[in-house]
Parts: structure tokens; sequence; C-alpha cells
């Protein structure tokens, strides 16, 4: 009788370790994410301000605002893989989704002023934000 | 206990079982479905096809999840992410209709791609 409990006991503990087991993000993905926001930084698009009719909420510009929400969805998918939740790398798609999308904004605002700036007062050298973006745009 | 089961059990169950047949679709599902539509119709297909045919894949988990396991958090997850991917696809578009890549080869074949002209009509429609 009492090997019977000491063995539900242990599968009790160990059923409940597993549970709290941590399930690590995957590596290449977060990485993958870390060097898109870098990218987002390096273009500006955390600086940005909302230009006509391309508010984003609470009047920040577009980028801003999915690069905020990404933030917001990566440190919940770090909370969720911290308690082995299988969602976490979903999340992370998410992160990775609104990444993708705010550098797209900046890019095409960037190519929206460029385009409404006449040309005899446009600078002769390319903006930098504008060479990132036909980096990110050809690869 | 057999009349319990049939009195009380089965009426519950066929509640239950018609309840999981009529589950809704998730409004990021309809959402990202009918952005599909409208973008893959629009300027969209023609000026960013790949990252279209890349949303139309995230929404194709999307569809397959709602009708494998109905309105999970894994179905709203990928709508979301479809949506996202599609309103990229639209940005992009925008963007190359407005400056082309200097080194861009033509997005689509010339066969199938409408005039630059024609396309800018047609989104300043």
């Amino acid at each position: 009788m009492r090997t019977m409990v000491e063995i539900g006991l242990l599968i009790f503990v160990g059923s409940a370790g597993a549970g709290c087991a941590s399930l690590p993000l995957p590596q290449d993905q977060v990485e993958h994410y870390e060097a898109s926001v870098a990218r987002a930084r390096q273009m500006g698009a955390f600086r940005l301000q909302a230009d006509q009719g391309h508010r984003g909420a609470l009047g920040m510009s577009q980028s801003k605002e999915h690069l905020l929400l990404a933030d917001d969805e990566m440190a919940v998918a770090r909370d969720m893989a911290e308690h082995g939740d299988t969602r976490s790398v979903l999340l992370l798609g998410r992160a990775q989704s609104d990444v993708d999308l705010a550098i797209a904004l900046a890019c095409e605002q960037a190519t929206r002023q460029r385009s409404s700036t006449p040309a005899d007062r446009q600078p002769d050298r390319r903006p930098p934000t504008l060479a990132l973006c036909q980096e990110w745009r050809s690869r | 206990m057999t009349r319990l089961s049939t009195t009380v059990l089965l009426p519950v169950a066929l509640a239950l079982l018609s309840g999981a047949c009529a589950t809704a679709v998730p409004a990021s599902l309809v959402y990202a479905r009918l952005s599909y539509a409208s973008s893959a119709k629009g300027i969209t297909g023609y000026m960013a096809p790949s990252p279209l045919a890349e949303a139309r894949g995230v929404l194709d988990k999307a569809n397959k999840e709602f009708a494998t396991n109905g309105d999970t958090a894994t179905c709203r997850d990928y709508a979301y992410i479809a949506a996202n991917k599609l309103e990229l696809a639209d940005s992009v578009a925008r963007a190359n209709l407005t400056t082309p890549l200097e080194s861009e080869a033509p997005t689509v074949s010339e066969s199938t791609s409408p005039p630059a002209n024609e396309l800018r009509l047609a989104s300043a429609r």
C-alpha cells in the first residue's frame, strides 16, 4: 500500500514538474526577430511621425504602433515559453509578423515622402532609410 | 440508471454536439479572408505576388485549423499573422507602384502584368 502511495506521489510530482518545465523558443527564430527589430531601429521606424492620412493608434505612426505590438507579443511569448506553453512559438510568429509589417510601412512612408518632394528639392544622395528599404525589398 | 442516462445525459450530449457544430468563425479569420479577397483582386496581385502567396499559405493554415478544431487560439494566431502579412503585401505593392526598385526584375511575367500606367490609374480610382 505504501509503495502505491509513493508511486502515485512520484507520478504526481513528475507530471507537475513537466507541466511547469520551460520550453525554449527556437533560437533561429528569436535571432531573426532580434535582427528585424535592429533593422527597424536602424531605419528609424521607432522615431517616425505619423503623416497625413496614415495614423496608427494614439496618433503615432503605423510603423511604431506595430513595433510596440511586437514588443508586447515577444514579452508574452517569452513568458509562455518559461511556463512550457507550446503556443509561445505562435506568439513569436505574431511578433515577427508585426515587425515585418512595421518595416514595410516605414519603407512605404519613406517612399511616399520622397515621391511627394519636388525633384529639385531632393537631396543628391539617397536618404539612408530609402537605401535600407531598397536592400530590404530586394532581399 | 439506464433511464437517467437517456433522459438527462442524451439531451446534454446532443446540446453539446450541436453547440460544437455551430461554432462561429472568429472575427480575425473573417477579416483575414476578406483582406485576402480584396488584395488578390487589387494591385497587390500584380505588384507583390510573392508576399501575397506567403500570406495565403498562413491563411490556409488558419482555415485548416478552424475546420479541424474550430475557434481555437491557434486558429486566431494564424489569422492574425495572415492579416499582417496581407497588410505587408499591400504596403509593398503600394511602394512598388510609387517607385519600383531600380534593379528590380518584373515581379510577374510581362505577359500577365498590365502596364504600370494602367495600374496607377486603377489604384487612383
